[in-house]
């Protein structure tokens, strides 16, 4: 009875050592990027406000915004409908060098009356490895 | 009856005859055979003479005491043999289990858990994580958190950083009101502590360092902002409720982290400890 116990277990630890090595488990994980918030609001006059929040793992070579996708509608019933981007490669605000962090106020102008909201891609590089990672605001009116 | 012997014969009426000198010429064996032969047969066929002649013979031969006390013979012959009835009469020995017998089937236990708990080890290492190392950890860090102080949370008056801590930098930036923590592991030195202010946006952060790697605490809020975060992550977060607040321990790429946040602000704290490291930061936060 020992026996076959210990031939069972045996059995069993080579079937999840192979299945270890054969596959990677998927995560969410970051080696680059710790977190990232990205926040709206309405400032008057037609200006519309991006806060942006990036957090690296440690100093990371260039950290900061690689894309702002902004979206609009016209009511709370419409469909959001894409509205304009702005890009990291466009502005050299939008990142910084050899820090930890990254944080900034990204001004449009919109439509009063227009509900907005906008998606961050956020991006961090150290070395070789670099990363992204994606999301998206709640709305705000513009004024 | 005992019958004259000297004439050798005796005849009754109806009777069988028979010679004394043949029952004489028999022997022992063959007389008392004969003596159950005829008292085998029916009553009215038994010569009692016969039985008489053979038994006055057996007397002549071997001779019975008028006397004999079978029972009393019985206890001679046993106090003459005692050694052949002791044995007997010795009650049996219990035999008590040897230790060898004892420790068989718990050598056999502790080696089928031994072997099951090589067997888990493995496993676990297949998939990345070596209990051993874990358990070896979460003794030395709970020896540690209950005999250590906290470490340097505070700069030098002399230091040239603009903020000394991360108390001095949220009351300079009117965030007096969120959570601090009050201990870090004793062997963390506060390094630098960081405060972004940006149209809104209020963001302090502090570092701490040890031999070990990095602490970093941070506090952001964003101002009259509809606003969503992403902190990274490798593990399901688990729910940790000290003081009646919930906060979330996970960890990134090997980095403990807790993050939590309240009607202000959101809390963010990661580096190289222990979860329970990480559970005694909480439980000091004020």
């Amino acid at each position: 009875m020992k026996k076959r116990v210990i031939s069972f277990l045996l059995a069993v630890v080579t079937v999840l050592g192979v299945s270890g090595l054969a596959s990677a488990v998927e995560t969410r994980a970051s080696e680059n990027l710790e977190s990232y918030y990205v926040g709206i609001s309405a400032k008057g006059n037609k200006k519309m406000a991006v806060s942006v929040s990036i957090d690296g793992v440690g100093e990371q070579d260039k950290i900061g915004i690689q894309e702002i996708e902004i979206e609009h509608k016209t009511s709370p019933e419409a469909n959001w409908a894409y509205y304009d981007s702005l890009y990291g490669s466009a502005d050299p605000d939008f990142y910084a060098y050899k820090a930890r962090s990254y944080e900034n106020v990204v001004y449009f102008d919109g439509v009063p009356g227009e509900i907005y909201r906008v998606t961050l891609t956020a991006y961090a590089k150290k070395g070789s490895k670099s990363d992204t990672g994606e999301v998206t605001s709640g709305s705000a009116t513009c004024k | 009856m005992i019958k004259d012997m000297g004439s050798g014969k005796t005849n009754r009426p109806g009777q069988n005859t028979f010679d004394i000198k043949t029952l004489e010429a028999k022997t022992n064996t063959e007389l008392l055979e004969a003596i159950d032969e005829m008292l085998a047969r029916p009553v009215e066929e038994v010569d009692a003479d016969f039985v008489d002649a053979c038994l006055d013979i057996l007397q002549v031969r071997v001779p019975v005491a008028e006397d004999f006390d079978p029972q009393a013979s019985w206890e001679r012959f046993r106090e003459e043999h005692s050694a052949l009835f002791e044995i007997e009469e010795e009650p049996p020995v219990k035999v008590a289990p040897s230790k060898h017998r004892r420790a068989v089937p718990l050598l056999r236990y502790a080696g089928v858990f031994v072997a099951a708990m090589l067997c888990l080890v493995v496993t676990a290492n297949a998939f990345g994580y070596n209990p051993i190392q874990a358990f070896m950890k979460w003794v030395n860090d709970t020896i540690q958190i209950y005999s250590n102080p906290s470490g340097m949370m505070e700069l030098p008056p002399d230091s040239p950083s603009e903020y000394h801590s991360m108390r001095e930098a949220l009351e300079s930036c009117g965030v007096d009101s969120a959570d601090q923590i009050t201990w870090i592991p004793e062997d963390y030195s506060i390094s630098n502590v960081r405060v972004s202010l940006i149209d809104g946006i209020t963001k302090v952060t502090a570092i701490y360092e040890a031999e070990r790697g990095e602490l970093t605490t941070r506090i952001l809020a964003m101002k009259d902002t509809e606003w969503n975060g992403i902190e990274e992550s490798d593990l399901d977060e688990i729910k940790y409720e000290h003081n009646e607040a919930v906060y979330y321990i996970t960890s990134n790429f090997g980095a403990m982290k807790a993050v939590w946040k309240d009607e202000k602000y959101s809390y963010m704290i990661s580096g190289q400890v222990s979860e329970n490291e990480m559970r005694k930061i909480l439980d000091s936060i004020t």
